[in-house]
């Protein structure tokens, strides 16, 4: 049994979007963030690890609270820089802070994240 | 549940844990909250200088897998990358005090273009840290020297990736995603870099007015040819009272003329550090004016 509190990781996983979500943002942010966010693309948010990191997600979330970390940052990222393309090639200011209150709430799970971890 | 215990965010870094917070530092930047993104980086440089990403990986024992290796390369220039970003944008001293004796990462391509741009980042960051590492204390002919390293660098940019006024209009051909962001926001760098200069040879005329006349004769030429014209007719016994109006014109100037940037951006006000700061917040607005006028297409805005 998965202890639940205010920071575990296990907690956190409700914040996570639907699968189908999950791996549009990360294609925006395979496709996007390279070169101008982050150098590179970890192979550990590639669709097959993302996959394999959902399958158990509990367990895995507990067992590798940084790469939960790193999803959520994946995620926050992707979806700042796939407003454009998800929204049919332009930059509307709706869509922009629809994606400012998404990223909100995952940058808040990155806190409780770091939060947990410095407190075990 | 043990095990997590034991993988402590801060005190038992990963190198997960550190991508995520490089990743976490652009993300904040472009939701406007720049300072949580400095703060956020002096974090993860220390957790960074913990983990030896700043050392040869193959001189860590035990030697990290390839892959690995790769990684941390590619991840310690970024920072270095990032670092003197932070430090030109807020006018603060850089967070990483040594780059270290991690090789740059080698690319995995063969694309020219991608290879000549990546070698151009890389001596940026090199130039662009000696720069903000001098912390402002520079003699004029130390300028001119960084001044034609600058410009030497801009040089060796592809032609097709010099960001200019052309972009601007809808006739010119752009390069593609993401090459097109990359120069144009590596032109705002070498420019922000070179204001900076600028605005150092500003301050060491007001330390010091003598150093400047010491080392007049060290003066670089510019390149410009109206420039290099007003330069070698200026007068030798005019120049105590000219030259350092003079000397100040052509940095600026000339940047301005080889770079051809637009002249919006060419704002000066009194404070030397507001003026950097409104001068970098005027090139991104221009720029980031560009990308919402669709003229750099598909692409967003991740300029910082």
């Amino acid at each position: 049994m998965v202890p639940i509190g205010d920071n575990t990781p296990a907690a956190l996983l409700v914040l996570l979007p639907s699968d189908e979500e999950i791996f549009q943002h990360l294609e925006h942010f395979e496709k996007r963030a390279q070169s101008c966010s982050f150098p590179h693309v970890p192979d550990e948010v590639t669709k097959i690890e993302v996959e394999r990191f959902l399958a158990d997600r509990r367990s895995n979330a507990n067992k590798a609270p940084d790469m939960l970390a790193l999803i959520f940052a994946a995620l926050a990222v992707g979806m700042q820089i796939g407003v454009y393309d998800r929204n049919g090639s332009q930059w509307t200011q709706a869509s922009m802070d629809e994606s400012h209150i998404a990223g909100k709430a995952w940058r808040k799970s990155l806190h409780s994240l770091v939060c947990y971890s410095t407190s075990h | 549940m043990q095990a997590l215990r034991h993988a402590s965010f801060l005190n038992t870094p990963t190198l997960l844990g550190i991508q995520t917070l490089v990743m976490m530092g652009p993300y904040l930047t472009n939701t406007g909250r720049f300072l949580d993104a400095w703060t956020l980086f002096g974090t993860t440089i220390r957790l960074a200088h913990s983990m030896g990403l700043h050392r040869n990986p193959k001189f860590l024992d035990p030697v990290p897998p390839l892959r690995e290796c790769m990684i941390r390369r590619t991840l310690w220039w970024w920072m270095l990358h990032m670092d003197q970003q932070y430090s030109v944008t807020l006018g603060r001293p850089l967070g990483i005090s040594g780059i270290g004796d991690c090789p740059p990462p080698e690319p995995l391509t063969t694309n020219q273009t991608v290879l000549r741009l990546g070698e151009f980042v890389n001596h940026f960051t090199i130039v662009a840290r000696q720069i903000l590492g001098s912390d402002g204390m520079m003699s004029v002919g130390k300028i001119d020297e960084y001044t034609d390293k600058l410009l030497g660098l801009w040089d060796t940019m592809p032609v097709t990736l010099q960001f200019n006024e052309s972009w601007t209009r809808p006739e010119t051909v752009l390069p593609d995603w993401p090459l097109d962001v990359m120069s144009a926001s590596k032109c705002v760098r070498i420019f922000m870099s070179h204001h900076m200069l600028t605005l150092t040879q500003r301050c060491s005329l007001k330390c010091s007015p003598s150093s400047y006349y010491s080392t007049a004769s060290e003066t670089s030429v510019p390149r410009d040819p109206h420039l290099q014209h007003h330069h070698q007719h200026t007068p030798t016994h005019s120049r105590a009272s000219t030259a350092p109006r003079i000397h100040h014109r052509v940095l600026v100037v000339g940047t301005i003329s080889i770079i051809k940037l637009p002249s919006v951006v060419v704002l000066w006000s009194s404070t030397a550090r507001s003026s950097f700061y409104r001068l970098s917040s005027s090139l991104r607005i221009a720029i980031k004016q560009s990308l919402y006028a669709g003229r750099l297409g598909s692409k967003p805005s991740m300029l910082l």
